[in-house]
C-alpha cells in the first residue's frame, strides 16, 4: 500500500514540467548552463527518473529522505524539526473531539429523534459543513483579532514553556476537533442507539441493572467497537485537514512545510513529508484495526465470525 | 432470600387484563396483545403457545416492564406475589427484576453480551440482587453453572458466548435466569435453536428446577411438543388474545378452540402415512391492526357461522378451564379429573 | 419523494416485513415481525417533515447559483476600484463592505463563487465520468481487474486528499481547468467504490441477470441497466464530491497554489481577507460564510437523499 503511494506520489512530481533547479534560482540570466547543470548533478537529477526513485527509496530505508533542493537542509533534518508540531496537534485535537463527543453521543443516543437528539444532529450537520482551516479562520478572528485573548499566530514548544504551548496550541485543536467530533458523534451515536435496541441490552435490563449500568457497562462498551473503525478515517480528516489549519496559525509543523515545498517546487522535501503523512495514516488504521481485534473477544478467538 | 415469603394465597403470578399496543405517532396506537390473563402458582409449569406473532413473547416483555418504544404496555396488572409490577418506578422495578422475576431469553446468542465473559454476565446478577462477596459471587456462579449441567464449569465460566456450543449457551442463560433466586421464571422459546436430544435435556432441566425450588415457570413455545412434556397448563394465544386455556392433558385430548385443534392436527405426526400431505391451517395468522370483526379466527376457521364474524366471543369457563368461542368444541364445564 | 400514504394496511402477506424498524424486530424477535410491519407504516409517516429539509437545501442552493451566475445583472462591478473607500463598511450601495482597494466585497464574493463553482462543477464531472466507469468495471469484471482498480483506489485514498492536490498542482500549475481535472480526479477514487458498491448491488438483482440472459452486451449493461439504477447513490456521491471539491479549490487558492490574482475565487478572496484580519475581518467572514452555506446544503441534500457513505477526508 505504501510503496503504492510512494510511486504515485513520485510519478506525479517528476512526469511534471515545472523544473526545481530554475525555480531555485528564481532566474536563468546570468548563470551559466555549466552552474545548472552542476546544481542538477548535485540533486541527482540528471540520473533516470527510475534511478531517483530509487535513490529516494533505498535513502528512506537508511532514514536519510534526500536534501532539500532550496535550502541546504537535509530533508531528514526539515522534518525532524517539525514532526513535534503535527503530531502534537493531531493527538491533542483527537482527544479533545473525542472528549466533547463520546458524552454527547450518549446523551443523544438515550431518546433517539428526541429533542436533544435533533439539536445535535443538526450541530453535527453544521459543524461537518466547517473545512477546518475556515473554522480556523473564524475562530482567528473573534478570539485573537476580536477578543484578543489568544496569540493569533506563532508556536511555543512544550519544552520551553507549558502554558505557553498550551496558547498556542488551543485554537488550532478547536478549529480541527469541531469537525472531527461531529464525525465521532455521528458513529458512536448509530452504534449506540443499536446496541440500546438490542437483546443483550435488554437482557441486563431484565436482570436489574441500572439505567446508567446499562448504557456504560453494556452499550456504550459494544458501541465502541465498530466505531472505533472509524478512527482511522477521523485521523486522516484531522491530518489532512491540519495542513492548512497549521499554516492559518503559523505552526511550524509538517503541514505547513507541505505548503511551504509545494510553493517552492522544493519536491525532495514535498515527498517525503507527504509520504511521511501516508504512512502516519495508514500505520494508524493498522493500530486501531489491531486494537479494535484485540478488544473484541470474537476476533480474538475465531478467525473468521 | 427475600425477607418474607409470599402468603399461600396469593399465586406467585397473576397477570390479568395486559394489553400491549404499538404506538404510531399521532395516527394513535395499534393494539396487539388484548386483555390477556392468566396466573401461575408455585412450583407450577404455564405454557403459552401459538404461532409466530401471536403476542407471546411481547405478553412475557410486558410482564418484565421491558417494552420499548414503539410497544408500551395499555393497559392491565401484572403481580408478583403481593407486588403490583405495573407502574413502578424503574429503581424499584430493577430491584424485582432479575431478582424475584428472572427471564430465560430466546436466541442466547444475541442475548448474551459478546463482549463479557458468561461468568461475569451471571456475576452481575448476583452482585445486584444478592449480598454475597466477590469471592462467594464466583463461587456461586460457578455452582450455578454446574446446577444446569455444564461441566467443567469453573472454565465455562471464563468463556465468551460465542465460544460456547449452543446447549451451553441456552443452559448459561438458564442459571443467569436462576442466579436471583427467583419466584418466577419466564421461558421464551429456550428450547428452539436447539437439536433434539438438547431440547429434551434442557426441558427435564427445567422441570427438575420448577419441582425442586418451587419456582412458577411459564415457557413460551410455538412447540407443542416441547409443551405437552413440560407444562401443566396451557394458554393458546391467537392474534394476541388467549382463546384457550385449559389443564395440559385437556388440551391435548378434548381441544376446545377450532384452533387448538388446528394446531394440533397440523403439528407433525409421526405416525401419519408419508404419502398424506401434512395437515396445515389455510390463511395467513392476522397482521396487528387488520383483525377481522367478530372472532379474529374465523375467517381461516372451518366451523365459522355467521354470529363469529359478528360478535367476538369471549373467554367463558372456569379457572382450570377457559375458552373464547361461540361454537366451543368440548364443553369446558365438565372436565375429566386431571393431577396437580 | 413523499411516498404515498398506503391506507390501512397492506394485503396479507404482502407486508413490508423487511422495511420492520430495528426497535421493534430486535425487540421480540419473530413475535413481533407483524408488529414491526405496522411500525414501519407508522414510521413511514413520521418521516415526512424529511423531504421539506431537502426541498429547502436545494432551494438555497438554487438561490446561490442563481446569485452568482446573475451577479452581473444587478451587483456592482467586482473589479471597478476605488481606493478612497477602502475597507468600508456595510453600507446600502456596498452590502458587505469593499476591499483594501475599494471594490465592492459583495460583486467579488458572486464574482468569486462563478469560478468556485465552475471548478466545483467541473471536479464533480470529471470525479462521475472516472469514478462511475472505474466502479462499473471492476464491479463487472471482479477477479484480478476487480482487485487492481479496488487497490489503487485504496492507495489512492490514502493520501490525504489535500496532500495530494498540493502535489498535482504544484507539478501541473494551476489553471481553472487544472484545478477541476485534480480534484475531480482525487474524488474518483471515492466515487468508484461507492459506484462498484452500488452496481454490485443492482447485479445481484434478478432485472440484471434477466438482461444477461437476454443477451445484453457489456457496455449496454453498463450504460442502460446499471446507470439509471444506481442515479440515487451517485447523486448522492456527487452531491459529497461537490462539497469536497469547494473545500480542495478553497484550500489551494487560500495558499496561493490555486486560482491566481486577478481571478477570483472564494479560496483567493478568503486569503485576501487573511491577510487583512486586523484591519477589516469581515473581508474574511463573507467568503468564508459562502463557502459554509453551500458545503452545509450539500451535505443536507446528500445526507437526505440518502445514507450518507463515509465521507472522503479533505
Amino acid at each position: 500500500m505504501l510503496v503504492a503511494t510512494s510511486v504515485i506520489v513520485f510519478a506525479v512530481l517528476r512526469a511534471l514540467p515545472g523544473d526545481p533547479v530554475l525555480t531555485r534560482l528564481g532566474t536563468t540570466q546570468g548563470v551559466s548552463q555549466e552552474t545548472i547543470d552542476r546544481l542538477r548533478e548535485q540533486f541527482g537529477l540528471d540520473h533516470s527518473v527510475l534511478s531517483q526513485y530509487g535513490d529516494w527509496v533505498s535513502g528512506i530505508f537508511h532514514g536519510d529522505f534526500g536534501t532539500s533542493y532550496f535550502s541546504q537542509y537535509s530533508v531528514t533534518s526539515l522534518i525532524g524539526q517539525r514532526i513535534g508540531v503535527t503530531l502534537e496537534l493531531t493527538i491533542v485535537s483527537v482527544a479533545l473531539a473525542t472528549v466533547i463527543a463520546v458524552p454527547v453521543a450518549v446523551v443523544a443516543a438515550l431518546k433517539p429523534h428526541g429533542a436533544i437528539d435533533r439539536v445535535v444532529s443538526a450541530l453535527c450537520s453544521l459543524g461537518m459543513a466547517f473545512p477546518p482551516f475556515v473554522a480556523a479562520i473564524l475562530l482567528l478572528i473573534v478570539f485573537s483579532v476580536q477578543l484578543g485573548w489568544l496569540p493569533a499566530r506563532g508556536w511555543v514548544p512544550l519544552s520551553q514553556s507549558v502554558g505557553q504551548n498550551l496558547q498556542h496550541i488551543i485554537l488550532p485543536a478547536v478549529a480541527l476537533s469541531a469537525v472531527a467530533s461531529p464525525l465521532i458523534i455521528r458513529y458512536l451515536r448509530s452504534e449506540l442507539v443499536e446496541a440500546l435496541a438490542s437483546p443483550f441490552v435488554r437482557t441486563a435490563e431484565g436482570k436489574g441493572v441500572s439505567r446508567a449500568q446499562v448504557v456504560l457497562r453494556h452499550a456504550l462498551r459494544n458501541a465502541t467497537l465498530p466505531a472505533l473503525t472509524s478512527v482511522g478515517l477521523i485521523f486522516g480528516y484531522t491530518l489532512g485537514g491540519a495542513v492548512l489549519v497549521e499554516y492559518v496559525f503559523g505552526l511550524p509543523g509538517l503541514g505547513s512545510l507541505a505548503v511551504e515545498s509545494a510553493l517552492r517546487r522544493d519536491y525532495a522535501v514535498l515527498q517525503s513529508v507527504v509520504l511521511l503523512l501516508c504512512a502516519g495514516f495508514i500505520l494508524t488504521t493498522l493500530v486501531v484495526d489491531l486494537a479494535a481485534r484485540a478488544l473484541d473477544p470474537r476476533l480474538r478467538t475465531v478467525r473468521d465470525a | 432470600m427475600t425477607a418474607t415469603a409470599p402468603p399461600r394465597t396469593a399465586p406467585a403470578l397473576a397477570v390479568s387484563g395486559l394489553s400491549v399496543e404499538l404506538e404510531r405517532g399521532r395516527d394513535g396506537a395499534v393494539p396487539i396483545v388484548r386483555d390477556v390473563s392468566f396466573t401461575v402458582e408455585r412450583g407450577r409449569r404455564m405454557g403459552l403457545v401459538g404461532e409466530s406473532g401471536s403476542g407471546k413473547t411481547l405478553t412475557a416483555m410486558a410482564v418484565m416492564g421491558l417494552l420499548k418504544r414503539p410497544l408500551r404496555v395499555a393497559g392491565g396488572s401484572v403481580r408478583l406475589g403481593e407486588t403490583e409490577l405495573r407502574g413502578l418506578r424503574r429503581r424499584s422495578l430493577d430491584r424485582v427484576r432479575g431478582g424475584r422475576i428472572g427471564m430465560v431469553y430466546q436466541d442466547p446468542m444475541q442475548s448474551l453480551n459478546p463482549l463479557h465473559k458468561v461468568g461475569d454476565q451471571i456475576a452481575e446478577s448476583l452482585r445486584l440482587h444478592t449480598s454475597l462477596d466477590r469471592r462467594a459471587v464466583r463461587e456461586r456462579v460457578v455452582e450455578l453453572l454446574d446446577d444446569v449441567g455444564i461441566h467443567d464449569a469453573a472454565a465455562k465460566a471464563r468463556a465468551y458466548p460465542h465460544e460456547l456450543s449452543g446447549g451451553m449457551r441456552q443452559r448459561a442463560m438458564i442459571a443467569m435466569g436462576l442466579a436471583g433466586d427467583p419466584e418466577v421464571l419466564l421461558c421464551d422459546e429456550p428450547t428452539t435453536a436447539l437439536d433434539v436430544t438438547t431440547q429434551r435435556r434442557i426441558v427435564e432441566l427445567l422441570v427438575r428446577i420448577s419441582q425442586e425450588r418451587g419456582v412458577a415457570m411459564v415457557m413460551i413455545t410455538h412447540d407443542l411438543g416441547v409443551a405437552a412434556g413440560f407444562c401443566d397448563d396451557v394458554a393458546v394465544m391467537y392474534a394476541g388474545r388467549i382463546v384457550e386455556q385449559a389443564p395440559v392433558r385437556d388440551l391435548y385430548a378434548r381441544p376446545a378452540h377450532p384452533y387448538t385443534e388446528a394446531l394440533l392436527s397440523a403439528a407433525c405426526d409421526l405416525t401419519l402415512p408419508l404419502d398424506r400431505p401434512i395437515p396445515t391451517i389455510p390463511g395467513q395468522p392476522p397482521l396487528p391492526g387488520l383483525l377481522a370483526g367478530g372472532c379474529s379466527f374465523h375467517p381461516r376457521c372451518p366451523y365459522a357461522q355467521e354470529a363469529c364474524a359478528q360478535e367476538r366471543p369471549t373467554l367463558d369457563g372456569s379457572d382450570r378451564r377457559r375458552v373464547a368461542c361461540h361454537f366451543a368444541l368440548a364443553s369446558v364445564e365438565q372436565t375429566e379429573a386431571s393431577d396437580v | 419523494m413523499p411516498e404515498p400514504t398506503t391506507p390501512e394496511v397492506p394485503a396479507a402477506g404482502g407486508a413490508p416485513a423487511g422495511a420492520a424498524t430495528t426497535v421493534a424486530a430486535s425487540f421480540a424477535g419473530d413475535d413481533a415481525a407483524a408488529a414491526a410491519a405496522v411500525a414501519a407504516r407508522g414510521a413511514r409517516r413520521r418521516r415526512l417533515p424529511r423531504p421539506t429539509m431537502l426541498g429547502f437545501a436545494t432551494t438555497v442552493l438554487g438561490v446561490i447559483v442563481l446569485l452568482v451566475l446573475a451577479a452581473p445583472l444587478f451587483a456592482a462591478d467586482p473589479d471597478a476600484q476605488d481606493p478612497i473607500n477602502a475597507f468600508a463598511g456595510s453600507s446600502f450601495a456596498h452590502p458587505f463592505g469593499t476591499d483594501d482597494l475599494g471594490r465592492d466585497l459583495f460583486a467579488r464574493v458572486l464574482d468569486g463563487g462563478r469560478l468556485t463553482l465552475l471548478i466545483a462543477g467541473g471536479a464533480v464531472l470529471v470525479a462521475f465520468l472516472l469514478g462511475t466507469l472505474w466502479g462499473f468495471v471492476a464491479a463487472s469484471r471482479r477477479g484480478i481487474v476487480d482487485e487492481l482498480l479496488m487497490r489503487s483506489a485504496d492507495a489512492l485514498m490514502a493520501i490525504p486528499q489535500i496532500l495530494f492536490a498540493l502535489v498535482c498542482i504544484s507539478a501541473f500549475g494551476a489553471s481553472p481547468l487544472n484545478l477541476a481535472l485534480v480534484v475531480g480526479v482525487l474524488l474518483a477514487p471515492t466515487t468508484a467504490r461507492m459506484a462498484r458498491s452500488a452496481a454490485l448491488q443492482e447485479m445481484s438483482r434478478d432485472y440484471y441477470a434477466a438482461a444477461i440472459a437476454y443477451g445484453a452486451r457489456q457496455r449496454r449493461l453498463l450504460v442502460r441497466e446499471l446507470l439509471p439504477n444506481t442515479t440515487g447513490q451517485l447523486a448522492v456521491q456527487a452531491a459529497i464530491n461537490a462539497a469536497s471539491a469547494i473545500i480542495l479549490e478553497a484550500s489551494l487558492s487560500f495558499v496561493g497554489l490555486g486560482i491566481q490574482p486577478p481571478d477570483a475565487s472564494w479560496g483567493t478572496l478568503l486569503k485576501e481577507g487573511y491577510a487583512f484580519l486586523y484591519q477589516r475581518y469581515e473581508y474574511a467572514v463573507f467568503p468564508a460564510l459562502a463557502i459554509l452555506l453551500t458545503i452545509w446544503m450539500l451535505n443536507v441534500v446528500a445526507d437526505q437523499l440518502g445514507g450518507r457513505p463515509k465521507r472522503g477526508r479533505a
